[in-house]
């Protein structure tokens, strides 16, 4: 409200100093032609003033802190939906092979790894159960064609 | 806002409803000063009446007496409206961020960013043109109607209409600009975006069969899930803001009408220049109205904006 008033009494102010120099000088003459011109310039200045405090500056500024906040924010919601992502398919994963195992009669625990890089691609898996040789072949060839899960990157233990 | 429904529209009219009965106590405040305003009126022209000519001072005393009947009012409104803007503008910046991850998080990654960047530069552009141009500018539009109507001057005249028109162009321009940033930046990002999530997808079942099965259904679920989030964020946001804006355009909008409806009545009993300034006060009043309008229409484009999603 402050700088309101200040405004307000600045117009006031710039509208008295006008009509004082509009009493003293007439208006035929061409020096209060002039006069009567460049209270017309001062009146408009006066009003447009709150337009110069404007800073383009400071909107430099503030554009190039928003566009930062909208790239944090675009990273964050993009960061939660990989990570709920890879949350489901890391669990569907290790379904998959579960169920596998179950259809071989085997009592197993895995832990599938994902390359987040790469669409949360699975990469690799730890099994950890006792297994005979045919089952582990089949589980291994399983993993490889099916969920494209490289044997070397398969720890049995 | 009602705890117990899951209805927008119910949710709608409650809000509605309670702003409604919240603006009973300001139209019976604004129908007393109403009433004043006739019998003013009444009574000028009755003084004016006495004599052949129209005397200054009475013309005078009445631009003074209507002045502060109407410059209460108008003030209070003035700073309802600024509070309400400021309270949109901050609402915003918490709905918005929200808004953007929701969106990022659906595959709009352009969208998202183009439409938050859009909006908060607008709205602070917005908010900044209100404090700093348009609410001084109408103060000195209600100063310069009262002296125009008090000492009838030609100059005078022109800068109040000057005022009016910078006040009420300056918001259009704004809105305008907006919504053209606001149809572009939806037509060019989504497309982008679009052809993105096109490509992850082609991507996607291009890998090994179960797999590629598990990843697409995966992305599927991701993308509607962050879509439904990002619907029920924006539906509450539309309520909030329309919450937030609807008791304060009521109140204002009360208001507006009762003056308009007081200069019509006066222009039957009163003076032309007495009318004339209960008229421009209606103006500014208008003005107030369309400040805190213009607001919420920029940030309920925005919403609409981001709920619409990816083409």
């Amino acid at each position: 409200m402050g700088s309101i008033k200040a405004y307000v009494f600045r117009i006031i102010a710039a509208a008295i100093v006008c009509s004082i120099a509009g009493c003293l000088l007439k208006d035929k003459t061409p020096s209060g032609r002039m006069v009567h011109l460049l209270c017309g310039i001062l009146m408009s200045i006066t009003i447009l003033s709150p337009i110069a405090g404007i800073s383009f500056q400071n909107l430099t500024n503030i554009y190039s802190s928003i566009s930062l906040d909208a790239e944090q924010y675009v990273t964050d919601g993009k960061k939660a939906a990989q990570e709920d992502a890879a949350d489901i398919i890391k669990s569907q994963t290790e379904a998959y092979i579960l169920d596998k195992a179950k259809s071989l009669g085997l009592q197993i625990a895995v832990e599938v790894e994902l390359d987040v890089s790469n669409y949360s691609v699975p990469c690799g898996a730890v099994i950890t159960g006792a297994v005979s040789p045919y089952a582990k072949g089949t589980l291994e060839t399983y993993m490889q064609e099916q969920l494209g899960i490289p044997k070397e990157n398969q720890q049995w233990n | 806002m009602p705890e117990d429904t899951e209805s927008f529209s119910e949710g709608l009219f409650y809000i509605i409803r309670t702003a409604i009965s919240a603006a009973h106590p300001s139209l019976a405040n604004v129908s007393g000063i109403c009433l004043r305003l006739i019998v003013t009126i009444l009574l000028i022209k009755i003084l004016s009446g006495i004599s052949d000519e129209e005397l200054s001072a009475v013309r005078l005393t009445g631009a003074v007496v209507i002045g502060l009947l109407l410059l209460d009012p108008i003030n209070s409104m003035i700073r309802l409206s600024t509070n309400t803007v400021t309270e949109m503008t901050e609402y915003g910046k918490l709905l918005l961020p929200v808004m953007t991850a929701a969106m990022a998080a659906q595959g709009g990654t352009t969208s998202s960013a183009a439409l938050y960047t859009g909006t908060v530069i607008f709205s602070t552009f917005l908010t900044t043109i209100i404090t700093r141009l348009i609410v001084p500018a109408l103060y000195i539009y209600l100063c310069i109607c009262v002296a125009d109507s008090a000492i009838k001057q030609e100059m005078l005249s022109k800068i109040r209409d000057f005022m009016k028109w910078l006040m009420t162009w300056s918001l259009k321009i704004i809105l305008y600009i907006f919504t053209g940033y606001m149809s572009i930046t939806g037509v060019i990002s989504g497309t982008v975006d679009a052809s993105a999530l096109k490509a992850a997808k082609l991507t996607i079942s291009g890998v090994v069969p179960v797999i590629g099965s598990v990843l697409s259904d995966t992305s599927e679920t991701i993308l509607v899930s962050a879509g439904i989030m990002k619907n029920a964020a924006g539906i509450y946001g539309i309520l909030a803001v329309v919450a937030i804006f609807i008791g304060p355009f009521l109140e204002i909008g009360v208001q507006y009408l009762m003056l308009k409806l007081t200069g019509a009545i006066c222009n039957i009993i009163g003076n032309k220049q007495t009318v004339s300034l209960v008229n421009n006060f209606s103006t500014g009043m208008g003005v107030v109205l369309a400040m805190t309008g213009t607001v919420c229409v920029l940030l309920l484009i925005s919403l609409a904006c981001f709920m619409k999603g990816i083409s």
